[in-house]
């Protein structure tokens, strides 16, 4: 059965609680400011600030991005040793560090930023916290810790298109044409 | 489609491979055949340099697995070890060297690229060694067992940087010589080539830009390559040549299928000949940036393209509207990614932050490129995605959006759109 996660941005408050919860699950080292900014801290999860309106009445939102287990992952084609795959029961799309050589493909790849590597120069990213779900957890560690109930684990068959549309719709509304993003 | 149909893949790299899953994976049941020139199971030219230089074992060199499991379960005959010497598109049959005779009712050519020799004199020595095939990495990693003291390294391109970084990475004095007058010369600006260049020559590494090669010769158990400059040669231990290379088409008839550089395709990767079609290397398909066909020589590319090929021959329609010539490359310690050509645009801007370098080029406001280094590189995906994504759809990313990290979001909205 293949699951995903939902993000509502009506929902978000930016309260970064999915980020840290995301690197405390995953033992992800903390990271400073400096190494947010030249990419060399791996960061899973990421939330955004997105501003819309003119200057001096603008509104703030939020965007809540990790890997989005593409259908049809770019990142898969370009992986040269096959270190990435996609599972087509779970819907997950995850890396074999053994196979993985650094090439960084898949960065130019991805069309969301998404891989990271760490101090091995190794690839990682969001495995739809694999571990932590066979132990029996019902959610992903972000989903559990958002306290808006702005991210969703679901069923991709269960949440209706026309749901998603509407969620979709949102955001772009939401998000207007001025955008910034945080780190 | 009927079950005795017979489909006939020439090749077996990356876009052979694909073919096959993208057949078996759209209910074709024919038969398939496959007729390699090696012996060996599908491998992935780019991990040769990791190979030589220690990086991953022999076996790594087959993404698909190092065995032939993969034929048996997508029931592929092999006839390997039998290179194509012909293609008869009236007679419909694909024969090979030795005298084999392959009938079939859709053929699709993959049989990729060779390394480009000029011909000169000296080209055939013995420590002149080129960087594509398995063969090519295992005469070079013995080669780098005998801990040569000098190599030249001719071609400043993508492979040759990486044959470069495996020579120094076995101690070796390396000099990297090209034609061009700077490093790069398809992929980088001047000017992001030159910080680049000043990172090799502060390693060691000798630069010998702007001069071609003309003949090596060899004496003393030395191998010295002369250069259209008339200065010195550049004596050497081992020599690798890596200036390119040219599509394996030699077997084509072009009365019978359309060539320029490589085996021309549409969107479908369908030839002139409506039951031949090609992948990979050996096509010429779309350059979205210039809306013009050019081999686009990359590992994706090669792999779209035979999916694409592989569904439409089984009769699944697909569209692979083409690709924007693009590269990564991680070398000594550092990253290099661009893509698009940095010498056509009217304008060019650089940006230096946080430890990365960004080098953009515009025409009007269409984005025609990209250079970036190191921690710049985080974006590459992004940018080249808008960019790719705009021109298959017809509209262009803007330039407010392609400017800077605001980006990032519009991205994402996009995404959210199409979702
Ligand atoms: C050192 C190096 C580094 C690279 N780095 C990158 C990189 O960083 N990123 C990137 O995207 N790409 C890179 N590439 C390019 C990439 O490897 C190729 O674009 C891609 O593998 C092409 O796949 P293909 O299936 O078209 O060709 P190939 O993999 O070359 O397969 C061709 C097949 O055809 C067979 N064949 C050839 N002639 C005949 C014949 N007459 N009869 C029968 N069979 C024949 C060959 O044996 C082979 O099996 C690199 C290449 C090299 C060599
Ligand atoms: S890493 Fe990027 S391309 Fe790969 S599945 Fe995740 S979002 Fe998609
Ligand atoms: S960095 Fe690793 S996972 Fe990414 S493309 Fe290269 S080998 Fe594959």
């Amino acid at each position: 059965m293949s699951k995903a996660i939902y993000f509502d941005i009506d929902r978000c408050i930016g309260c970064f609680a999915c980020q840290s919860a995301c690197k405390q699950e995953n033992d992800l080292a903390p990271h400073t400011l400096e190494e947010a900014l030249s990419q060399t801290a791996p960061i899973w999860r990421r939330v955004m600030e997105v501003e819309q309106g003119d200057y001096g009445q603008e509104t703030v939102s939020y965007i809540s991005l990790s890997c989005m287990h593409c259908a049809d992952a770019p990142c898969v084609i370009a992986c040269p040793t096959g270190a990435l795959s996609r599972d087509k029961e779970s819907g997950r799309v995850v890396v074999n560090e053994s196979k993985c050589i650094g090439c960084k493909m898949c960065l130019q790849a991805c069309p969301f930023g998404i891989p990271q590597y760490g101090k091995d120069d190794l690839m990682q990213k969001c495995n739809l916290c694999l571990d932590r779900l066979q132990d029996g957890e019902a959610e992903p560690a972000c989903v559990a810790s958002c306290p808006a109930k702005a991210l969703r684990y679901g069923d991709t068959a269960e949440l209706s298109k026309k749901e998603q549309t509407k969620v979709a719709a949102r955001l772009v509304l939401a998000t207007g044409n001025k955008y910034s993003a945080g780190i | 489609m009927p079950k005795n149909e017979k489909i006939c893949i020439i090749g077996n790299g990356g876009a052979a491979v694909e073919a096959v899953k993208a057949l078996r994976e759209n209910q074709y049941e024919g038969e398939i055949h496959l007729v390699s020139d090696s012996a060996q199971p599908a491998y992935n030219p780019m991990l040769t340099t990791y190979y030589v230089s220690g990086k991953i074992e022999f076996e790594a060199m087959f993404p698909y697995g190092c065995n032939m499991d993969l034929y048996e379960q997508y029931d592929v005959t092999l006839h390997l070890g039998s290179p194509v010497a012909g293609l008869d598109t009236k007679t419909k049959a694909v024969s090979t060297a030795s005298g084999a005779v392959y009938p079939y009712d859709k053929c699709l050519v993959a049989t990729g690229a060779s390394p480009f020799l000029p011909p000169i004199e000296g080209m055939d020595r013995e420590r002149v060694y080129t960087m594509r095939t398995v063969e090519d990495a295992q005469k070079l990693k013995e080669a780098l067992e005998k801990k040569p003291g000098k190599a030249l390294v001719i071609g400043a391109s993508m492979v040759g940087i990486k044959v470069v970084e495996l020579l120094y990475d076995a101690g070796a004095e390396v000099c990297l010589a090209d034609m061009a007058p700077y490093l790069f010369p398809l992929a980088a600006h001047q000017e992001c080539a030159c910080v680049i260049e000043n990172r090799l020559t502060d390693k060691g590494i000798r630069l010998r830009f702007g001069a071609g090669i003309e003949k090596i010769l060899e004496a003393d158990g030395k191998l010295s390559g002369y250069f259209s400059d008339g200065k010195p040669p550049e004596e050497a231990d081992l020599i690798a040549v890596c200036i390119g290379v040219r599509p394996n088409l030699g077997f084509i008839d072009r009365e019978q299928i359309e060539i320029d550089r490589g085996i021309l395709v549409d969107d479908h990767m369908r030839t002139s000949d409506p039951d031949v079609y090609a992948a990979g290397d050996v096509a010429q398909g779309m350059n979205l940036l210039t809306g013009k066909k050019q081999i686009i020589g990359l590992w994706p590319n090669a792999r779209y393209q035979g999916r694409t090929a592989g569904r439409n021959m089984a009769g699944a329609e697909d569209v692979y509207s083409g690709a924007i010539p693009h590269n990564i490359t991680h070398f000594i310690h550092m990253v290099f990614s661009g893509f698009g050509d940095l010498t056509s645009g009217t304008r060019t801007e650089t940006e230096e932050r946080n430890g990365g370098y960004v080098q953009r080029a515009w025409n009007g406001s269409n984005l025609v490129g990209v250079n970036m280094l190191d921690s710049s590189c985080a974006q590459i995906g992004i940018i080249k995605s808008a960019v790719e994504k705009g021109l298959q759809t017809g509209t262009p990313a803007e330039f407010e959006q392609l400017c800077s990290t605001k980006l990032r979001d519009k991205l994402l909205l996009e995404h959210f759109k199409r979702a």
